[in-house]
């Protein structure tokens, strides 16, 4: 696959401080353009605040991000939405919009404000479906529906604004292992197919490892580990992060990097297998 | 929607026949000047009223993501009832256009209510309709409390002022439609474009901020057209609760959350229930008028218990 | 020159009439006396009060009508007739009444009114002040009051003379003949603004005087005492008479008001409506003011 040079994300000396507590401290990374780049960490490494600095709901205290080449702080709100589309973890839903309802919402950033939707934003957004297996729910109301079909819906969502690049913070942690494997096989084809450059939060390292090109390693707050998932994912690195005993071995389909997790104490012997 | 633009009008001509002056065909002078001048511009204002409390009410419930949110959460009515009785008290004999002072005050009172409550809720950095709404409660328990002491040391004029804020029609004229009207149009065709951020905004503010609405801003422009909405209606009116609350929620039963049918339905099924009231307040015990703030509570309250049995899931 | 046997049987003669007079003295006097008050509560005074507090502007002007002006030690702060009252101590409010103030007043009788409410004047007897409600609520209630005042204040001559003159009020209003037919009807207009009137029901002097003259109040019969009717209604029963604090220009202005008899006959006539509203001496002038007026209709 080949990588264009430009990257599509550009990350300076980021920071960002609620109040007086430092969340994230002088991140530096880049985000190549067409790959999928995995953000892994404990809990509290500041994941989440990093997608929300990346996608202007936060405001980072220090630092600045590029993005398509422009200062984020310079691109209008509506104008990213076209650029960027965003699955978050959680979603209230307390109104009972249908599916397709809501994932026509995701072409608010196109719209005119005198004229409605037009036959191409009904195609992109029953595309976007498809893609989620998520037409056949078109007219359900989302009130009904189990966790892991809405989340299915919230990324048809952000794939009807037709984005160049799709953050996602741990978007299988509602899905069953069949529908994991399927969003992350979407997810690969999306960037093969249609060019889409895509970061996700993952707090499953293995599958991280497995479907990610790129990975960054947070740790309180600053980039602990950054590059390819064999760099990335050493014993060294899982140990000194997460605090737990590794075991590294590859994967027998896809050759890459699996990790086999221990506590500390309970490790008997590093070659039983 | 054709259902409820049918009943209105039907509504519309029932009530234009009600009153103490019998109206027969062909109409002699004093019939007419009393159904063109006297119950026309009633009826029009009741409507017109009542469509605007509803309108509001579903832009508050979609902005605070509230289903409790009336068109009074930012104070406007106290503001209102101040103006108002500054008004009366101070024996103005302000007159602009047949206008006499008190509506023009309630609508200077009401507007200043909601301009200090918008202000408060600029500071800060939490989210602001929820500043606002507590400097909402903040400003209204604020106004009252002025209008109350003013009130208690002109005894001889509490009734005057209770009874108007009671909320009532008998004022009506076609100064006063025309006073509102300017604004109620500017207002609702301003709301009926809210439609879709108003259904991204339900989805909650950071994801509304993600499909490329700026909340902030929206959130201004809301507040500032329900504002006016709310000013215009409860200074010719007085503070007539209810309509506000219930009509989206009616409507909601039947059409959804979408804004873009539930704005204009709201609108019409405001002005009906309105127009359903007001002839009943002043036909019931004709001629003693009933206010018709008391009767919209009367009924609404135990109807909206109703509601909420009947229909806990459909909210949701 | 008397002899003084002769002055001795004068003397004997003299002691004698005055132990007969003060036996007159004292089967005469009304005190200690018990009166029932027209809230239906029983007062019992040893001897006439000499520090009165009144609780209403009627109250009040009926004490100074009786010549009891320096026994009262304190009035409401909406008293205001006559002008001597200005000097008076205030007790505050009519509602809600001072009772600190009332007490530090020292008063023997507190004379009460419906307008200062039950509970005080409750709360006043429990603290042991004696207190006495009056509720004039129609001419004759006011008579009555007028002569429970004059009997607790042992005044009762000048209490029988106002209700005298009340009665003689009442009377004049009376048309002289016995008019066959229809009442003519009257609106009672009161407020200061077209768009703000009030009228006046039953319950209320104004309407039992408007009745008494012959005629109908278009706002009586309503069940209310105060009240604001409907435009239309007004409009629709189309009064005779209009009976208005305002300016009868006004009504000439307006366009609806303008059509109706009363308008357009000019009969729209000016009452001096606060006087109408406050149970006491003076209702006696305007009774008098509207049999004048009457005649002025009659023309």
């Amino acid at each position: 696959m080949l990588v264009p040079s430009i990257p599509i994300l550009s990350v300076e000396r980021l920071s960002f401080c609620y109040g007086e507590q430092p969340i994230l401290a002088d991140l530096n990374f880049q985000v190549p353009t067409g790959s999928f780049t995995g953000i892994i960490g404990p809990n509290g490494s500041g994941k989440t605040t990093l997608l929300k600095c990346l996608n202007k709901t936060l405001t980072p205290t220090d630092g600045r991000v590029v993005f398509c080449d422009q200062d984020l702080r310079g691109i209008r709100v509506k104008t990213l939405a076209r650029m960027m589309g965003v699955v978050p973890q959680q979603w209230a839903a307390d109104f009972a919009f249908t599916v397709r309802e809501v994932v026509m919402m995701g072409r608010f950033p196109y719209l005119h404000a005198l004229s409605g939707e037009q036959a191409a934003d009904w195609e992109i957004g029953r595309r976007a479906m498809e893609m989620t297996k998520t037409w056949e729910l078109a007219d359900r109301p989302i009130t009904q529906l189990s966790g892991g079909e809405r989340q299915r819906v919230l990324i048809a969502q952000a794939l009807a604004q037709t984005p160049r690049l799709l953050l996602l913070d741990e978007p299988t942690s509602h899905l069953d292992v069949s529908q994991t494997l399927e969003i992350c096989a979407l997810m690969a084809e999306l960037i093969r197919k249609q060019g889409l450059t895509i970061i996700a939060v993952f707090h499953d390292l293995n599958l991280a490892g497995r479907y990610c090109d790129n990975l960054l390693l947070l740790k309180a707050g600053r980039i602990y580990a950054q590059g390819s998932p064999e760099k990335v994912l050493t014993v060294e690195n899982v140990e000194a992060v997460f605090g737990v005993k590794a075991v590294v071995r590859d994967e027998p389909n896809t050759g890459k990097p699996h990790i086999f997790f221990f506590m500390k104490n309970r490790l008997k012997s590093k070659t039983a297998f | 929607m054709v259902g409820l633009s049918l009943g209105l009008v039907v509504a519309a001509v029932v009530a234009l026949c009600l009153g103490p002056v019998q109206l027969k065909v062909p109409l002699d002078p004093l019939q007419r000047k009393v159904l063109l001048d006297l119950r026309l511009p009633r009826v029009i204002l009741a409507v017109m009223v009542g469509a605007a409390l509803a309108v509001t009410g579903v832009l508050f419930q979609g902005l605070f993501r509230n289903p409790l949110a009336d068109p009074y959460v930012l104070g406007t009515s106290s503001g209102a009832a101040l103006g108002a009785t500054i008004a009366v008290l101070s024996n103005a004999s302000l007159h602009l256009g047949g206008l006499s002072a008190r509506p023009l005050c309630a609508f200077a009172g009401a507007i200043l209510a909601t301009a200090l409550v918008y202000g408060l809720g600029r500071m800060g950095n939490r989210s602001a309709p929820t500043i606002m709404l507590l400097a909402g409660i903040a400003v209204s328990a604020f106004f009252s409390a002025l209008t109350s002491l003013l009130l208690y040391f002109r005894q001889e004029e509490m009734a005057k002022i209770v009874f108007w804020m009671m909320g009532g029609f008998s004022y009506a004229r076609w100064a006063e439609v025309k006073m509102i009207l300017p604004y109620l149009l500017v207002a609702f065709l301003l709301s009926r474009s809210f439609a879709r951020q108003l259904n991204l905004l339900l989805l909650g503010e950071d994801k509304a901020h993600q499909l490329g609405l700026e909340v902030a801003v929206f959130q201004r422009r809301v507040v500032f057209t329900a504002s006016i909405l709310v000013a215009a209606a409860v200074s010719v009116s007085g503070s007539i609760g209810f309509i506000g609350m219930v009509a989206p929620h009616l409507v909601r039963l039947f059409i959804g959350p979408d804004h873009r049918y539930l704005i204009p339905a709201s609108a019409l099924a405001g002005g009906l229930l309105l127009l359903v009231a007001d002839s009943l307040a002043r036909t019931v015990l004709s001629p003693v008028e009933l206010p018709v703030g008391v009767l919209t509570s009367l009924i609404g309250g135990p109807f909206f218990l109703y509601l909420l049995k009947k229909s806990r899931r459909a909210l949701h | 020159m008397l002899s003084r046997s002769r002055i001795r049987i004068r003397s004997g003669q003299l002691s004698g009439m005055l132990v007969l007079l003060l036996a007159l003295a004292v089967t005469t006097s009304a005190y200690p006396l018990q009166l029932t008050d027209q809230f239906g509560r029983t007062l019992s005074l040893n001897k006439p009060p000499e520090r009165i507090i009144s609780g209403s502007p009627g109250n009040t002007e009926i004490l100074f009508a009786l010549g009891l002006a320096d026994r009262i030690v304190g009035v409401t702060d909406w008293c205001d007739y006559p002008s001597a009252v200005e000097n008076k101590p205030r007790i505050g409010n009519i509602a809600p009444l001072n009772l600190e103030r009332v007490i530090s007043l020292r008063p023997d009788l507190v004379l009460a009114c419906n307008l200062n409410g039950k509970d005080p004047v409750e709360n006043l007897s429990t603290l042991g002040i004696p207190t006495f409600a009056l509720n004039p609520v129609s001419f004759a209630a006011l008579a009555e009051a007028i002569q429970l005042v004059g009997q607790l204040t042992a005044t009762e001559t000048a209490a029988q003379q106002l209700v005298t003159e009340l009665e003689a009020a009442l009377a004049a209003l009376a048309p002289e003949e016995k008019s066959s037919g229809r009442k003519p009807k009257v609106l009672i207009a009161i407020g200061s603004d077209l768009s703000d009137l009030w009228t006046a029901g039953t319950g209320t002097f104004l309407d039992e005087a408007v009745t008494l003259l012959g005629w109908e109040n278009i706002g009586g019969g309503l069940g209310f005492s105060w009240g604001q009717i409907n435009l239309e209604y007004i409009l629709a029963e189309n009064p005779e008479l209009i009976l208005t604090e305002m300016n009868p220009a006004i009504f000439e202005q307006d366009p609806f008001f303008r059509e109706l008899t009363a308008v357009r006959g000019n009969q729209v006539f000016q009452i001096n409506v606060d006087t109408f509203s406050r149970p006491g001496p003076r209702l006696i002038e305007a009774l008098a003011d509207l049999a004048l007026l009457r005649e002025q209709v009659q023309k």
